[in-house]
């Protein structure tokens, strides 16, 4: 038996750990971790990932709707649907009618240039990736307030802060980093309603209600402020704005505070200092929790106050941040940047921050009708199961003109396509790995493919390479192989597709440095770190962070008796990223569900039974899972998994119109619902 | 790196940890199981599977337990693989609070 081993990079999750791909006869065997690469562990999904690429439901041969059916087609016969339509858009002057979206389960990472290129050189602003509902509300607020987008650099932090993240379940080199620190005597603060497996080794627990993360930080910002424990040399020469910011948190006193978040306030006192009397080495996690609600930029600018007001950057056990090395940019038609993107109006500091459309606009009809998209081409992604109420998000895909979703599997949203083409998996094609972007590392690697596709799969990219050819955009996207695409992108740097394929280990790109501000300063306007926004100011926003209009209004957290529940959703479970890998058996021994967690107080009140089936009902619409009932969550609260297809979607019960006015996210973390016992069905 | 499986495991041998091993890296004994650090990912989701706490990081190894690591490296040179939950050793309940049962192992 021939075995070659292929080494690659595991794309189970954004994370991107180093993979051993074992290889006989054409078929992978197996999977395991890689000593020669960054990141050295793997979590359950890499290694299990074996049995979706091999799974029986893998689309294999492009396919259309008829009589409310699919039938297949040749790519050819795709290629020309696509092209039809697009010339059509073209040749009416209506390139914007076509809306790209892009996700995480067959690229995401560079290779996802390649569709925002094609956008562009097509003549539509509109390309749009997960971005719209996830991490980017983090970096808007982070960019706004100090230039980048930072991550705790834990390994050799004195205070390590999990602010809504639970990490045995989603990011383990996060664990690991912290595990060494704590060795070390780090303290250790989590923020969360539930008392997670972290939040049970935390120093000082905050477990607060959902939604009530600005009311905690704002706390926290009055106690170092007032107490005078934040770094004065460093606010002196680094920052602008706080004598605002000081005037402005004197009515945010932790014991009002407490009131909203409903924790004591010596709890919200002692976060405070125990945050500030390590500073500046208090690293911070915050993906992804707090960003999820419609108040989620002002929530994260107040954490990005209590980080700057601490000068916790770029120094041991503080917080870091990278500029991304790649990628050189083609000469790109001008004409295209004229045209208003979906969103520009709405959501200004999110399009041009993020330099993507907002889609959840997709949703409001009004705003469908004003600005209408007629084309959806989507790549791995699965708005169905991940996008704020299903049902809307159903209505809206079934009435648009033309729906493309090329992926590995038939998902809720292929289900609702005009077109359906079928990609390879990351073991099926390379993919270069910047990891400046998502992960805060000056690190260059690629992912190599281990094995040929089946059927007629493609990768992503080949679609664009294809389409830009056909519609005559050639000489923007001229490549023929993705290798000379790696090198186009890489133009510029010492790097090259070659290079990539000769080192494994791939390269870091920059020196580990400290304290960079002291000769660069920070990326803002000001070249210091904004405490007090005039970005925000001239959107009409408040250059200040706030609480949520409601908590202000009221002191504390309402509910309505109709639905008397807080509800949080998405809680990560690390059998699955997102909508996939719930076909895997073994992984539904990991993380089996699908569950949502109630206090025993609350389940018998409402006669709840652990294990029992629970249907939780909000404002808009219904969802159906068992119960886990226990001690570890407060009580007034429901947390749901989100991923979950079917009945068991969170999603059903999110509200699509009360986005973020920054950021355009929707609520996952702050709506509220109620339950009943259910029937097993 | 690996896992490493230690005492408390001997005469009880639950299996719990079988059961979500992503990778089948569990090699088993008369009395005990061990895990092979060639196949382990050190992905650590056997550890709290374990009713009684038998499964450590190599790094985290207790100090009167060291002596495990090379033991699981030396018999996962020749004890037989197991993916599947088994019933737990009788008396499994009795063994799993004593200590010093390494004299008990069978190899």
């Amino acid at each position: 038996m021939s075995e070659k081993i292929v080494k690659t990079i595991c794309e189970a999750c954004p994370i991107s750990c180093g993979m051993d791909v074992h290889v006989e006869h054409g078929r992978v065997t197996k999977m395991r971790d890689r000593e020669d690469h960054m990141i050295k562990k793997l979590c359950p999904k890499g290694p299990l990932f074996l049995e979706s690429q091999y799974h029986a439901d893998r689309l294999l041969y492009p396919q259309r709707r008829k009589n409310g059916g699919f039938e297949r087609i040749s790519w050819d016969a795709a290629i020309d649907i696509i092209a039809e339509k697009l010339e059509k858009l073209r040749h009416e002057g209506r390139p914007e009618a076509l809306l790209l979206h892009y996700g995480d389960a067959v690229g995401l990472r560079d290779t996802r240039h390649i569709p925002r290129w094609f956008s562009r050189a097509f003549g539509s602003p509109n390309y749009s990736t997960g971005a719209a509902l996830c991490h980017f509300g983090n970096v808007i607020a982070m960019k706004l307030t100090y230039g980048r987008f930072t991550l705790p650099r834990f390994g050799d932090t004195k205070c390590a802060v999990f602010w809504g993240n639970n990490p045995s379940e989603s990011a383990h080199p996060a664990l690991d980093g912290y595990k060494h620190a704590r060795k070390h005597g780090a303290k250790l603060i989590v923020i969360d309603p539930r008392r997670t497996p972290i939040a049970k080794e935390a120093d000082i627990h905050v477990a607060l209600l959902p939604g009530t993360d600005a009311a905690l930080a704002l706390g926290m910002l009055n106690v170092i402020i007032n107490e005078e424990l934040y770094d004065k040399e460093f606010v002196r020469s680094w920052t602008t704005g706080f004598s605002e910011l000081k005037q402005h948190v004197q009515k945010y006193a932790p014991e009002r505070m407490a009131r909203i978040c409903r924790v004591p306030a010596q709890t919200i006192v002692e976060a405070a200092r125990m945050f500030a009397a390590n500073s500046p080495s208090t690293a911070v996690m915050l993906v992804a929790a707090a960003e999820h609600h419609s108040h989620g930029v002002q929530t994260i600018r107040a954490v990005a106050c209590l980080i700057a007001i601490c000068g916790a950057f770029d120094c041991p056990g503080g917080n870091i941040y990278v500029d991304a090395l790649t990628p050189h940019e083609p000469e790109l038609p001008p004409d295209s940047f004229k045209r208003p993107r979906m969103g520009e109006k709405e959501f200004p500091l999110y399009t041009s921050i993020v330099d993507e459309c907002q889609p959840l606009l997709l949703l409001d009809a009004a705003k469908q009708k004003a600005y209408p998209v007629e084309a959806l081409i989507m790549q791995g992604i699965n708005p169905v199961v991940t996008w704020p109420n299903a049902r809307r998000v159903r209505e809206v895909l079934s009435a648009l003109d033309l729906v493309v979703v090329m992926d590995v599997k038939m998902t809720e949203t292929a289900e609702l396509a005009d077109l359906v083409l079928p990609a390879a998996t990351w073991l099926e094609r390379d993919e270069l790995i910047d990891y400046g972007y998502y992960q805060a590392a000056p690190y260059l690697n690629m992912a190599h493919k281990a094995v040929e596709p089946p059927g007629e799969c493609w990768p992503d990219w080949k679609l664009w390479f294809v389409l830009a050819k056909r519609l005559g955009l050639q000489k923007y996207l001229p490549w023929n192989t993705l290798s000379e695409q790696i090198d186009f992108q890489l133009t510029g740097t010492p790097y090259s597709y070659a290079k990539l394929s000769e080192n494994l280990k791939g390269f870091f790109y920059a020196p580990r440095a400290e304290r960079r501000y002291l000769k660069e300063g920070f990326h803002t306007p000001s070249g210091k770190v904004e405490l007090y926004s005039k970005r925000l100011e001239d959107i009409g926003m408040s250059p200040l962070p706030t609480l949520p209009a409601d908590q202000e209004e009221n002191g504390e957290v309402v509910t309505d008796p109709k639905y008397p529940f807080l509800l949080t959703t998405g809680g990560r479970e690390k059998g699955y990223t997102h909508s996939q890998y719930h076909e895997v058996a073994k992984l539904n021994v990991i993380s089996p569900g699908p569950f949502g967690d109630i206090h025993f107080e609350d389940a018998a009140s409402f006669g709840i039974k652990d294990g029992g089936w629970m249907e939780v009902e909000s404002p808009v619409g219904k969802a159906r899972v068992r119960a886990r009932v226990g001690g570890d969550i407060v009580k007034g609260v429901i947390q749901l998994p989100h991923g979950w297809s079917g009945e068991a979607n969170a999603n059903l019960l999110i509200d699509h119109a009360a986005l973020d006015p920054i950021s355009g996210f929707p609520p996952f973390k702050g709506g509220r619902c109620t339950v009943r016992p259910a029937s097993p069905q | 790196m690996t896992h490493v499986v230690t005492e408390p495991c001997i005469k009880c041998k639950y299996t719990d940890c079988v059961t979500v091993c992503p990778v089948d890296c569990f090699k088993e004994g008369p009395n005990m199981l061990i895990i092979d650090p060639d196949e382990c990912i050190d992905c650590g989701v056997c550890i709290s599977e374990c009713p009684v706490n038998a499964i450590f990081e190599d790094d985290d190894l207790p100090a009167d337990q060291e002596q495990f690591l090379a033991l699981n490296a030396d018999l996962a040179k020749k004890w037989p693989a197991i993916s599947g939950q088994e019933e737990p050793l009788p008396g499994a309940d009795e063994y799993k609070d004593m200590k010093g049962k390494l004299q008990f192992l069978e190899r």
